[in-house]
């Protein structure tokens, strides 16, 4: 595993008398190499999220994406990216992953996710018929439309 | 006051002053706008469109209502020059976000903020740039122009409302709106020496602003010195049926308490927040900004975030996971840019997605998409939720103590153009100080407090309870009338400066 040294990069980095207990120190090297996925679940007694999609990457909490993890990556996000930025990204992105890598040594038995800060429930309007935006004004946008529709490429085969 | 020579060197109440007076005409005062514009973009680029023709319809507009009866009773921003982050949706004018996959794009309908500053008499000077939707610290991800700073424009002005900040900063607008995500307002106040204020997240709409990171993102001003904050935050501010996550809390008249002091105002300092190779100006300048506050009559205590070390790793799941989902919608079917020439549906979105984003919305997408995909959700973005509980908390425990907590904004001045630009971390670091506060959710202002060693600008962070605006303002004020800060403004000696 490529593990670079983020605090000799980097002039950025905590006081060690502030460093959160149960962290690793700034200058602590990184210890994923062996980590995996369930071993990592089992500590922290929360099962795994299972998705019906397989994912072609090794379920090892690594910090290094290859060429081939952008690749599906990027199928997944619908996203073109040009053989350049494949390898790019593939670098970038394992420096970026390894930096948070810090997060996965945190203990956090018991607490609850917060997923936005204001303690809202559903916000709800009463459900009466109102003007919308003009159908005309909407398409003046559209990169093509036939009949009052948007027009796009065929989705399934003829 | 009497009136100056140059009327883009006007604070936003000194310039409400002298409409109410009738001393300046809003079409006076636009065309000074328009015309330093002019004289400045060709070296500072604040700006993707100028809308010059609005400008002076909606300065005739100002004028009319200023004339039409007693002029104290119009609203508070009539005739004032604003500037918009390019990703307000404004009804008629191109809204971009700062990306190719956008260009040409013309909102059918205003965002709610735009809707709510045309109300107040506002009059829009042009689009500013920004970073490509939101992500950035430098500007420099544009897909349009790289924004110089007016201190120095071999430098960044920050970003991701960079060009909102330089607009102030440059007098090409008094008052600008923008948006803080992880510091996207904040920064670029701190590295161009205006005032820069993210509100509590939910006490202003985003409906019709281009989303980023929906559980963070918050529009803010900028403006020469923080009572034009005030008044524009008073304006734009408050629940919203358009948008589900505004509050239902009164907006205070933030004017009538700012001059109020900071006597027994408690201060905390977190220790977490003076970062290891903190550039020592700025730690010297922000240490000094605190002990005035202390002079000023403010009891200054020690605080402890802890977990606010981990602020940035949260910060960069939960907003990569967010974004990819908020970008989703480009795909160049219902606007933007499309790839009209691919034969296949999916071949054209992801063909339309590699021409249109660029590098940085790119590298978002793909973290986000990574950290939320099959057997990753729960070691990333629900941890990364979970520590966003923890860090929240803090906040929550040291405002028992205290009604302030005092930082610095930036651990670095305006860096040189180009010198993060390939070491995305690098450049992620930027926002160490600032995104914490993203992440609780709380206000946030940065204001001058001084120069280092080059000249540069360094700000000093002020960090609010929920939807205690007034107490950052009132703080912010009191320390700006003792030091004076904010009165100096860039020299911008055009000469000699690349373009």
């Amino acid at each position: 595993m490529r593990c670079t040294h983020i605090a000799g990069r980097y002039p950025w980095r905590y006081p060690n008398d502030h460093q959160p207990s149960g962290t690793r120190g700034p200058d602590a090297p990184l210890h994923f190499e062996s980590g995996t996925w369930g071993a990592y679940a089992k500590n922290e007694g929360t099962p795994g999220r299972q998705r019906v999609i397989p994912s072609p990457i090794p379920l090892v909490l690594r910090m290094n994406l290859t060429p081939k993890d952008v690749d599906h990556v990027a199928a997944l996000a619908r996203l073109g990216i040009t053989p350049e930025e494949r390898a790019r990204f593939a670098d970038q992105l394992s420096g970026v992953l390894e930096h948070f890598a810090a997060l996965q040594a945190l203990d956090t038995s018991g607490v609850s996710p917060t997923a936005q800060v204001q303690d809202l429930r559903n916000v709800m309007r009463d459900d009466v018929a109102r003007p919308s935006t003009p159908r005309d004004a909407i398409l003046l946008n559209a990169p093509r439309q036939e009949d009052g529709f948007f027009r796009v490429q065929a989705v399934l085969d003829a | 006051m009497s009136i100056p020579h140059d009327l883009t060197s006007l604070t936003a109440p000194e310039a409400r002053d002298l409409l109410v007076r009738r001393d300046i005409s809003a079409t006076e005062l636009a065309r000074a706008v328009l015309d330093r514009i002019a004289q400045v973009e060709p070296v500072i680029h604040s700006f993707i469109t100028v809308s010059e023709n609005e400008a002076l319809a909606q300065a005739k507009a100002a004028d009319a209502a200023l004339g039409a009866g007693d002029p104290a009773s119009t609203p508070e921003l009539t005739g004032i020059p604003v500037a918009l982050k390019d990703l307000f949706c404004t009804n008629g004018v191109q809204t971009t976000a700062g990306s190719r996959i956008l260009e040409g794009f013309i909102p059918p309908y205003d965002a709610t903020v735009v809707a709510r500053l045309r109300q107040a008499g506002a009059v829009f000077v042009g689009k500013a740039n920004m970073d490509e939707f939101a992500m950035g610290s430098s500007t420099e991800n544009s897909g349009y122009h790289v924004t110089r700073n007016p201190w120095d424009p071999t430098r960044v002005p920050g970003g991701s409302s960079g060009g909102s900040a330089t607009a102030v900063s440059a007098g090409e607008a008094l008052l600008s709106l923008g948006t803080d995500t992880g510091g996207s307002i904040r920064q670029p106040a701190a590295l161009t020496s205006v005032a820069g204020l993210k509100p509590t997240y939910g006490r202003v709409s985003r409906y019709g602003v281009v989303a980023f990171a929906s559980s963070l993102d918050q529009v803010g001003p900028f403006s020469i010195g923080v009572e034009g904050s005030a008044m524009i935050l008073r304006a734009i501010a408050g629940v919203d049926p358009l948008d589900g996550t505004t509050a239902n809390i009164e907006v205070p008249d933030y004017r009538a308490t700012i001059r109020d002091g900071v006597r027994g105002l408690r201060v905390g300092v977190p220790a977490e927040y003076f970062v290891a190779g903190m550039e020592p100006d700025v730690e010297r300048l922000v240490r000094t900004a605190i002990d005035e506050l202390a002079r000023l009559g403010a009891i200054i205590k020690p605080v402890s975030l802890p977990y606010s070390t981990h602020g940035l790793a949260t910060y960069y799941i939960i907003a990569p996971a967010e974004a990819s989902s908020n970008l989703a919608r480009y795909n160049g079917t219902r606007f933007g840019l499309a790839a009209l020439d691919e034969a296949d549906m999916n071949r054209a979105m992801d063909s339309a997605r590699e021409r249109g984003f660029g590098a940085e919305p790119k590298r978002r997408i793909m973290l986000g998409t990574y950290a939320l995909s099959s057997g990753y959700y729960d070691a990333y973005y629900r941890k990364a939720q979970q520590v966003r509980t923890l860090i929240k908390a803090d906040f929550d425990n040291a405002f028992h103590d205290v009604d302030v907590i005092a930082s610095p904004v930036s651990p670095t001045v305006a860096f040189p153009i180009g010198a993060r630009v390939d070491d995305p971390l690098a450049m992620y670091l930027s926002d160490v100080c600032t995104i914490p506060v993203n992440v609780a959710g709380l206000p946030g202002i940065s204001i001058p407090c001084g120069f280092d060693g080059q000249g540069l600008p360094v700000g000093l962070q002020l960090i609010g309870r929920a939807f205690d605006e007034a107490t950052l303002f009132r703080a912010a004020w009191a320390y700006e009338n003792a030091t004076g800060w904010h009165q100096k403004r860039p020299p911008l000696t055009l000469a000699g400066a690349a373009s």
